[in-house]
């Protein structure tokens, strides 16, 4: 058994997974973090506009996957402006603090939307989009990804630069920048966290990059690196027998490695 | 009561798989002449007050999150008084 599961509660972190009409995959993350040793909660958007909860009292905040409010106006944009209209100030101090921020999928599109990613200069500047796959489909299938920075959340388990199998599925996860200096300072800033490969690990293109990101972009992250947005859903793999093919034989499903990698972070602290 | 309409598109440039797929599809059923397509988006809103200060409601309306800047631009116009 791991050590971190037979921690006290007490002792277990306490992890914010958000939620409002529209998200999904909570649960799984949810179930993710607890195996990983920690201890999360659904925190619905509602009770924090209401001042019931106070994120401080996490030490991270999970922004799931879905299509919160139906996607309606633009992917995560309804779910953005409900969190900047009631927490943007505590949501700043909470990243401030390094405590992790992680927003998958359409969490992914919230933090591009608030502008929480990339972030360069400080100032929450929307400068980072989610545009429609290229393929002009919803793409939901198995890819790969590889750790292409030097993030210490994930070194531990995911610098050896082997690609790792997980699972995609949207229609919106195409990285685009108002400029194309953004991508190349987040690039030189080591902000991109996973990149989309083949399953060696010797290129990409389509069908590898399932939405034509450009620098076959996965996951970036702020310039502290503890807020993360990822396109790909590892908490859909915490076991090795959700993972396809010889990757059934690996000892951990990706999400293992990656919920593990954030629990230990945390710890650590 | 002013009615406001809103038109959301893609800036130039920005590649949009919905209109390619719409274009392509368009020449497939025998509308060759078609050169090309541009999807956009309209919101209409009546809103109390004047004039004046329901297009100011709605351009913070838009920028607040009816637009992403990264990717798309916006134009309003009246509809009505």
């Amino acid at each position: 058994m791991d050590s971190k599961s037979i921690l006290p509660e007490s002792d277990k972190p306490r992890v914010a997974i958000l939620r409002m009409e529209g998200t999904n995959n909570e649960d799984e993350a949810f179930h993710s973090f607890r195996r990983s040793g920690a201890e999360p909660e659904y925190v619905h958007i509602n009770e924090i506009s209401r001042g019931h909860i106070d994120l401080e009292d996490f030490s991270a905040i999970f922004i799931p996957g879905g299509f919160s409010a139906g996607d309606y106006v633009r992917a995560g944009a309804i779910f953005a402006a409900r969190l900047r209209f009631s927490v943007m100030d505590k949501l700043v101090r909470f990243i401030s603090s390094e405590k992790p921020v992680i927003g998958i999928c359409n969490g992914f599109q919230v933090l591009a939307e608030l502008g929480l990613i990339p972030d360069i200069g400080g100032r929450q500047d929307r400068v980072v989009t989610l545009a429609p796959n290229i393929s002009s489909r919803f793409e939901c299938r198995y890819v790969y990804i590889r750790m292409t920075s030097r993030n210490k959340m994930f070194s531990a388990r995911f610098s050896n630069g082997k690609p790792r199998q997980v699972p995609v599925a949207h229609a919106e996860g195409r990285v685009l920048a108002s400029d194309m200096k953004i991508i190349d300072a987040i690039d030189e800033n080591g902000q991109i966290l996973f990149r989309y490969s083949n399953p060696d690990g010797t290129g990409c293109g389509y069908p590898w990059n399932p939405n034509g990101s450009v620098k076959d972009i996965a996951a970036i992250t702020n310039p502290a690196g503890n807020v993360i947005g990822l396109m790909p859903h590892p908490e859909r793999v915490y076991y090795n027998f959700q993972m396809m093919g010889n990757e059934k034989n690996d000892p951990n499903g990706t999400g293992k490695d990656f919920f593990d990698s954030v629990v230990d972070f945390i710890l650590r602290k | 009561m002013p009615k406001i309409l809103v038109r959301i598109e893609y800036l130039d440039g920005v590649e949009d798989p919905e209109s390619e797929t719409v274009l392509k599809n368009l020449r497939s059923i025998g509308f060759g002449n078609v050169a090309s397509v541009r999807i956009s988006r309209s919101f209409e809103f009546d809103l109390t007050g004047n004039e004046k200060e329901a297009i100011k409601s709605v351009r913070e309306i838009s920028d607040k999150l009816l637009y992403n800047p990264v990717i798309q631009k916006f134009t309003i116009q009246k509809i009505s008084d």
